[in-house]
């Protein structure tokens, strides 16, 4: 069963954010990084960038397919995960911790609103 | 219906995640694809291949017949050798890539890959004189491959010392009942492949993991085989490409007559063709089949295959591209990759020896 912390907020694209005074940090879930399996390449935006609610911010990489990852909220990108260029398996390893990808200044807090509860995540993974 | 093979429930117990391969139920995981790549690199893994087709040819001329069908010259090897050859057309496209096992003087076993053998029992029966018999035996076999630098040690644990040469097989009775052990394999590193019965293999397949060989699936196996340079049908091989444009001229024997000889003797002198090339990654990204390739600016082909190799740890692809020969290729070479072009180096298809 994967891991699903209660602290967070979830899309529908299986991505988590973590939100504390206005920053996201943003990563993909345990249940994706399983699914996905060994991911060998994470391509980011770059710190400065735009990002915006349901659109992609990125790729993920694995040695079976690309997917691509979506923006749970719209911002702007004040820090990437440097250490995921030449430990993209940091993924893998630690979904919510060290794989994370990204941190946003988050424009507008209400967009959380529509973000899954760790509850409502659960039900979606458990119904796939 | 999909087919099983006779270790599906191992897989099952082993926790392999399952996918449908050419018709079959096949683990394409256990773990994760890259322990089992890394495992078979430095220790030994093992391969349920039983899905794949065999087909056994014989009769007075069977030999003479293969001949005709086949790029590599069959009577070079003699009993209990096992040689890698072509099918083709006479368009010079591939039918299938293949090993041939001779088993006796008169008497051959095919082994073709699983998505083909239905076609290429057609097309061979279709080409047999009277006097040749072709049989689908693929129901008999089960096969299974234990492949890395360790996987002698548990062919030594079975079998006691045997010696046996790259490309050499032997029958060998174990258990009241007979197998046979090739050391062959498609990895790229040592190994050997096991053709037994239905039961057997399921004995030994128990057996290795119990001694501590790692389980490896289709996954793996792909990336070993890349890693290799090894050409896979329907990336490197089909029936638009031929085994020539795919670089395997050296498993062509142009000095007998076969189907498709004129069009490969042709393009073998051509200058100006189609050319299986390697390229390395210098900007990272992962490249995959179908890509773009462009050299100095302009499209001149695909990627067949592509992704991380694991072992060398390189962004790698084998493409299949359009470029003079004679050309010292030093001109940039981009592979564009979900939109953005990457530079790449050509290199050597070979990516684990160089």
């Amino acid at each position: 069963m994967s891991n699903i912390p209660t602290d967070l907020k979830y899309t529908e694209e299986h991505e988590w954010i973590f939100v504390e005074d206005s920053l996201g940090k943003i990563g993909i879930t345990d249940h994706a990084q399983e699914e996905l399996g060994d991911v060998v390449y994470v391509e980011l935006p770059e710190v400065g960038d735009k990002i915006v609610k349901g659109e992609p911010f990125g790729s993920v990489e694995s040695v079976k397919a690309a997917s691509d990852l979506f923006a749970p909220v719209s911002g702007t990108v004040v820090e990437i995960n440097e250490a995921l260029i030449e430990r993209p398996e940091l993924v893998n390893e630690r979904p919510y911790d060290d794989g994370w990808m990204i941190v946003v200044e988050v424009e507008d807090e209400s967009e959380l609103d529509d973000l899954l509860t760790p509850a409502e995540y659960k039900k979606l993974v458990e119904g796939e | 219906m999909l087919k099983r093979t006779p270790l599906y429930e191992e897989h099952l117990k082993l926790g392999a995640k399952m996918v449908d391969f050419a018709g079959f139920e096949m683990p394409i995981q256990y773990s994760s694809i890259i322990d089992e790549h890394m495992a078979v690199r430095t220790k030994s893994g093992i391969f349920d291949v039983s899905h794949m087709g065999e087909i056994l040819v014989k009769g007075e001329n069977a030999g003479d017949f293969l001949n005709g069908i086949l790029t590599n010259n069959i009577h070079k090897i003699k009993e209990d050798q096992v040689q890698y050859t072509i099918m083709t057309y006479d368009n010079g496209g591939t039918v299938d890539d293949l090993m041939v096992y001779k088993l006796s003087l008169n008497h051959y076993l095919l082994v073709v890959n699983a998505a083909n053998k239905d076609k290429d029992f057609e097309h061979i029966k279709s080409l047999a004189p009277a006097d040749v018999v072709v049989e689908d035996v693929s129901d008999d076999y089960g096969l299974i491959a234990i492949q890395g630098p360790e996987s002698a040690g548990f062919i030594k644990e079975l079998f006691g010392e045997i010696q046996l040469k790259p490309f050499n097989f032997r029958t060998i009775e174990f258990d009241s009942d007979s197998l046979i052990l090739s050391r062959t394999g498609y990895t790229g590193g040592e190994g050997f492949e096991v053709y037994g019965s239905l039961e057997m293999t399921r004995k030994l397949f128990c057996k290795a993991v119990d001694f501590g060989v790692t389980p490896c699936g289709l996954g793996a196996r792909d990336t070993l085989r890349f890693e290799a340079g090894l050409p896979l049908y329907g990336h490197e091989l089909g029936p638009d490409i031929t085994p020539v444009e795919a670089g395997l001229s050296r498993f062509i024997d142009l000095s007998k007559p076969f189907k498709g000889r004129d069009v490969l003797r042709t393009q073998s002198e051509q200058r100006d063709r189609r050319r299986l090339i390697g390229l390395k990654l210098l900007d990272r990204g992962v490249p995959r089949p179908d890509y773009p390739v462009y050299y100095d600016g302009k499209q001149v082909g695909k990627v067949t295959s592509g992704g991380f190799a694991p072992y060398v740890k390189e962004y790698l692809a084998m493409a299949l591209v359009k470029i003079p020969l004679d050309d010292a290729n030093d001109k940039l070479f981009e592979i564009e990759i979900r939109g953005k072009k990457h530079r790449a180096e050509k290199v050597s298809t070979n990516f684990l020896k160089g």
